[in-house]
């Protein structure tokens, strides 16, 4: 159980530095963009500051704060729509060749080739499996982030795996 | 299934996790400041001074001037409406925080609600602006132009600041600890009389921008208390140029929980079309050029009497009154200059409209929206 006492911004910081890439990549494979992702973890994190009274209750920190960060991916697509994915020759000219920008533009380009491998899937099915390919999470933690049965979470996966195999998009063994 | 594996995932930026904590950190500060507000009493104002001793010059004048401020802020936990009448030198449809020096005497009306998320309406003849505590909307009828922001945005200029009480400690504070602002005060038999004198902020390599607002001015705020209420009883704003100061903004009447119509209060025109300014633009052909090479664009496209593939950067604009500027003929740009606290550019230009005559100004540009848009912020 997460014990935030107050002034505390030291076991803050902490949890920042544990978690911070795990959902700044979770948030980037949702939304395509390394600013908005930027945004939505320090909102999450932010808010998971502001409401210390109800996180007494929160028994893992992992899961609430994939969900928020799922919850505000989810509010910022209802809000500004589907994300618009824009040509990998645009990108690679408009983005310039240093170290840091090289880090972004592969990652845009990582984003656009899973997001148009799962594009025929529907989006209950493509969040299962990015969930486990693209967060490394199992079906267990998926449900708790889903708000759905480990059950629910295993079938939408094998439905969205078949579909993929069907048409190609993947091969090799199935597994779970 | 390596299909589905990123080859590479992000970091999270270097700076992310110093955001949050400064984030949480000026939040902090913030909240220190409203619950000391709601439980102001002399004592908490001594302890606020011993908090912040270098916000003011130490002299016991400003330590008065922080107890008076302290004390209003009390008085004012309990007021539910605020209508401020005043007069400001500027014109009738201009943005609130513009001076202009050789406009008129204009009368607005800022009224405030006061609740646990305050509103206000600030309206003058030729423009309005409303936050009804989620949305902000500012709206020019005689241009056509409706705008609107979710929350709160900069419709307002500084009013909120300099008008209402339980913005001024703080805002005060933040002047002095910025810019070393000067208190005086002095009192009569019924009235306490603060002033408050600041040097103009912002960058004038290029004095353009100077004493087009207060903030850009050498300026002083007069503040005049009643010495039994503590609560403001008349505001004048003066700023300096030509040698001496000039009062460009005086409160003609300030009342304090007046009866307000709610239906009123929040009207605003029917059947316009908003233009929501919270969604981000999106144009391939405004961004990564030069000021310059974006007004190049915009005045060609106005020439052309075709802005189809520029038309975000007249995002807030009523394009049927934009139509009066076609066919114009560009006849030189010059180099692009910053001025003042405006966060976008100044780009010079002369042009011929379409009737023979010719015009020459500044076209301000700014780019400062999530996609780094050039669009034209005021007049051409």
């Amino acid at each position: 159980m997460l014990k935030l006492k107050k002034n505390k911004i030291n076991e803050l910081e902490s949890i920042i530095e544990e978690y911070q890439d795990q959902l700044f990549s979770f948030a980037f494979f949702r939304v395509g963009s390394y600013h908005i992702a930027q945004d939505i973890v320090q909102d999450v994190f932010l808010k998971f500051f502001q409401n210390k009274k109800k996180l007494r209750s929160v028994k893992n920190i992992k899961t609430y704060l994939m969900k928020s960060i799922s919850n505000a991916c989810v509010d910022y697509k209802r809000k500004y729509g589907k994300i618009k994915i824009e040509n990998i020759e645009f990108i690679n000219s408009n983005i310039a060749d240093d170290e840091k920008n090289n880090e972004e533009k592969m990652c845009i380009v990582e984003f656009i080739r899973i997001e148009d491998l799962l594009s025929e899937l529907p989006a209950e099915q493509a969040e299962v499996i990015k969930l486990k390919f693209v967060d490394g999470l199992n079906f267990v933690e998926s449900a708790g982030i889903l708000n759905v049965s480990v059950n629910t979470v295993k079938s939408r996966y094998r439905y969205g795996i078949d579909k993929l195999k069907q048409n190609n998009k993947i091969k090799g063994e199935y597994y779970e | 299934m390596n299909e589905i594996i990123p080859k590479i995932k992000p970091s999270a930026p270097l700076l992310l996790k110093q955001n949050i904590i400064n984030k949480i950190k000026m939040e902090r500060k913030e909240m220190k400041k409203i619950t000391l507000k709601k439980l102001l009493s002399i004592a908490a104002i001594v302890a606020i001074l011993m908090m912040l001793p270098f916000l003011f010059t130490a002299n016991n004048e400003a330590k008065a001037a922080m107890n008076l401020l302290g004390e209003s802020i009390d008085k004012s936990d309990d007021l539910k409406t605020m209508v401020v009448k005043f007069l400001m030198l500027t014109t009738p449809d201009e943005n609130f925080d513009a001076i202009r020096k050789d406009g008129t005497m204009v009368e607005h009306t800022f009224t405030i609600l006061f609740g646990s998320q305050n509103k206000w309406r600030l309206e003058k003849s030729g423009r309005t602006s409303l936050f009804d505590g989620l949305n902000s909307y500012s709206w020019l009828k005689s241009f056509e132009m409706y705008m609107m922001t979710e929350g709160i945005a900069g419709f307002f200029g500084n009013w909120e600041e300099f008008l209402d009480p339980q913005n001024i400690l703080r805002y005060e504070q933040q002047s002095a600890q910025n810019d070393g602002s000067e208190i005086t005060m002095t009192e009569t038999d019924k009235q306490i009389i603060l002033t408050v004198q600041s040097k103009a902020k912002g960058d004038f390599i290029n004095d353009y921008m100077k004493n087009s607002s207060i903030e850009t001015s050498d300026n002083r705020r007069i503040y005049t208390f009643d010495k039994e209420t503590k609560l403001i009883q008349a505001v004048q704003i003066q700023i300096f140029y030509n040698n001496k100061y000039h009062t460009v903004l005086e409160s003609t009447s300030i009342e304090y929980n007046v009866s307000i119509n709610i239906n009123k209060f929040l009207e605003r025109p029917t059947n316009a079309e908003w233009t929501n300014l919270s969604i981000p633009i999106q144009n391939q052909a405004l961004t990564g050029i030069t000021s310059k090479e974006a007004a190049n664009l915009i005045f060609t496209a106005l020439a052309n009497k075709n802005i189809e593939h520029v038309k975000e950067a007249f995002i807030s604009w009523d394009k049927k009154w934009l139509k009066q500027f076609y066919g114009l003929k560009l006849i030189k740009l010059g180099d692009p200059f910053k001025s003042g606290l405006y966060v976008g550019e100044f780009v010079p230009y002369k042009i011929k409209f379409a009737n023979g005559e010719t015009a020459e100004g500044n076209i301000a540009l700014r780019n400062d929206n999530q996609n780094k848009i050039w669009t034209v912020d005021g007049g051409l």
